[in-house]
């Protein structure tokens, strides 16, 4: 939802407002900070809607549960665990239409990348997070290289062994390259609405903000939804040259597509074709971290066809201004669009 | 035990993800964390579904059980949360059918915390907000149409996010947005004297 907005329930309908609100994390603090700054006569609404949201998330006495009787119900379960399965027995490993279990294993290869930024946990878990405006190139324990575009993360767990699915979650948006093993070993991305099974490819996922879009370059993909519940009718099948995109209402479209248009940021280049300057403003916002103010929202609706070198920010902001003759303004984080 | 109120955050990836992983390993005491960190709100849920509280302890009971017998055959999830309320809502939703109870499932706010008869026992939560203030609130919650109240409590007591909230009410993501629009109208409508009073004494 547009941070324009100044009706106090559209407010409170907002999730990221929400969150800022109620919540400690700055991803959405920022924003939020910077339209109050910018707007400083919301502020009485804000705090409105802030006394609301907090007596809404206020803990309700009544839905304490008294210890004795938390106990008194573990018990109960723990009991009913016992009499069903008294062995107490290792799970079966056993991949299960698209999950399955990575078993542990010891791996050196990931902590060799000292130059790459990420983060060890002791429950062994990598995070590759990139900042806005960088991008990433790293080597997965198989050989397979993913390039990871700003403002994204990669998550894995490095212990992996041959005879269970390889396995990465994806926010954000990242070209994957990926090996084809003489096993047939699968390989799934988890994005948070879709899951993507492929077999030795080359592919673009781009999963933000409840939008996913998958381009296929080289090989096959299978697309399943994220949750256990899908069926398997709910299972896409690409082939290379084609763009998935599963939105954040529902809809599905597969369709043929420039597959170079979605994956040139890998090679540091912008492909614009018949692109709108809308577009163009979502990459400045989600991969630059930048807030678009744009003088008349029918200039949104303009579009351009070419390619240009996507270096820095400004250098983007630049191009973007001759390519479509517009005056382009920046200000800290605040980018102005207007007619020239 | 009762652990403070679940943070706003729609998924905590770090947490449940590391949780999540070690209970699909058999790790009884991930299970019992699990537990532990859900218990309060699946008790919210359950009662809120309906005012029967044994009926609620039971699908409790058959949530987990079924949760530590399908362990090996569960994908992973960052949202532990929104896969035990499916399972709560499902198994109750079946047991008073079976019953043919006549509760509404999200029929009252008020109904469903009224049969708390162990406030005696249960330690007093501190809260920023008076007793009044609170029965304000449930009396405005009374005065949404079930499916919003049920929205908001799964948004600000459950913390699930709209996508989540979406899943678990079997409607899109823009019905969500419009369910939670029109509650917070309610909402401000009924709760106007409350809100001018946090206002008064300095409520940021």
């Amino acid at each position: 939802m547009s941070r324009e907005t100044h009706s106090v329930d559209a407010l409170l309908a907002d999730e990221s407002f929400q969150r800022w609100v109620l919540d400690a994390r700055s991803e959405d603090a920022a924003a939020w900070e910077a339209w109050l700054a910018e707007y400083p006569e919301r502020r009485p609404i804000a705090d409105e809607a802030r006394r609301l949201l907090r007596l809404l998330h206020a803990p309700v006495p009544a839905d304490a549960v008294p210890e004795a009787r938390a106990q008194a119900l573990w018990a109960r379960i723990d009991q009913s665990r016992q009499i069903r399965s008294p062995a107490a027995s290792r799970p079966v490993v056993r991949p299960m239409g698209w999950y399955a279990r990575v078993a542990a294993a010891v791996v050196a290869l990931l902590l060799a990348g000292a130059g790459i930024g990420y983060v060890l946990r002791p429950d062994p878990r990598l995070d590759y997070v990139t900042a806005f405006g960088e991008t990433r190139t790293l080597t997965l324990p198989d050989g397979s290289r993913v390039t990871l575009n700003a403002n994204s993360r990669l998550t894995l767990d490095p212990n992996w062994v041959p005879d269970t699915p390889r396995e990465v979650w994806l926010e954000g948006e990242a070209y994957f390259s990926v090996t084809h093993q003489r096993n047939h070993q699968r390989f799934v991305v988890h994005s948070d609405r879709i899951d993507v099974e492929v077999l030795g490819t080359e592919f673009n996922v781009y999963n933000r903000h409840r939008d996913v879009q998958v381009v296929l370059e080289a090989g096959r993909v299978q697309l399943a939804p994220a949750t256990a519940s899908g069926s398997p009718s709910d299972t896409v099948v690409m082939k290379p040259g084609q763009l998935f995109e599963y939105r954040a209402n529902g809809q599905r479209s597969l369709g043929p597509a420039n597959t170079e248009r979605f994956s040139a940021w890998k090679n540091n280049r912008l492909l614009l074709d018949h692109t709108s300057l809308a577009e163009l403003v979502r990459l400045l916002r989600e991969n630059y971290g930048l807030t678009v103010r744009v003088s008349n929202e029918t200039l949104l609706r303009q579009t351009a066809s070419g390619s240009m070198p996507l270096s820095n920010e400004d250098d983007l902001l630049l191009q973007i201004s001759r390519l479509f003759s517009l005056k382009i303004s920046k200000e800290n984080r605040l980018v102005r669009i207007e007619k020239q | 035990m009762n652990p403070s109120p679940a943070p706003l955050a729609e998924s905590a990836p770090t947490a449940d993800w590391a949780l999540w992983q070690a209970f699909r390993r058999g790790d009884e005491t991930a299970f019992a964390q699990i537990y532990q960190t859900h218990l309060r709100l699946l008790y919210g849920y359950g009662n809120r579904l309906t005012s029967d509280r044994s009926l609620v302890e039971d699908a409790i009971h058959d949530v987990f059980i079924e949760l530590w017998e399908r362990r090996a055959f569960l994908g992973p999830t960052d949202s532990i949360r929104l896969y035990l309320f499916k399972a709560l809502k499902r198994k109750l939703i079946r047991f008073l059918a079976q019953a043919r109870q006549t509760d509404a499932p999200f029929g009252s706010e008020a109904a469903a915390l009224l049969g708390s008869v162990e406030s005696a026992e249960v330690e007093q939560i501190q809260s920023e907000f008076s007793q009044h203030q609170i029965e304000q609130l449930h009396r405005a919650l009374d005065r949404l149409t079930p499916h919003q109240r049920e929205a908001i409590f799964l948004r600000f007591q459950a913390g699930l996010g709209y996508d989540d909230i979406a899943a678990l009410l079997a409607i899109n993501y823009q019905s969500v947005v419009n369910l939670i629009f029109r509650a917070m109208r309610t909402l401000r409508r009924e709760l106007a004297a409350v809100l001018a009073g946090l206002a008064l004494t300095g409520c940021p």
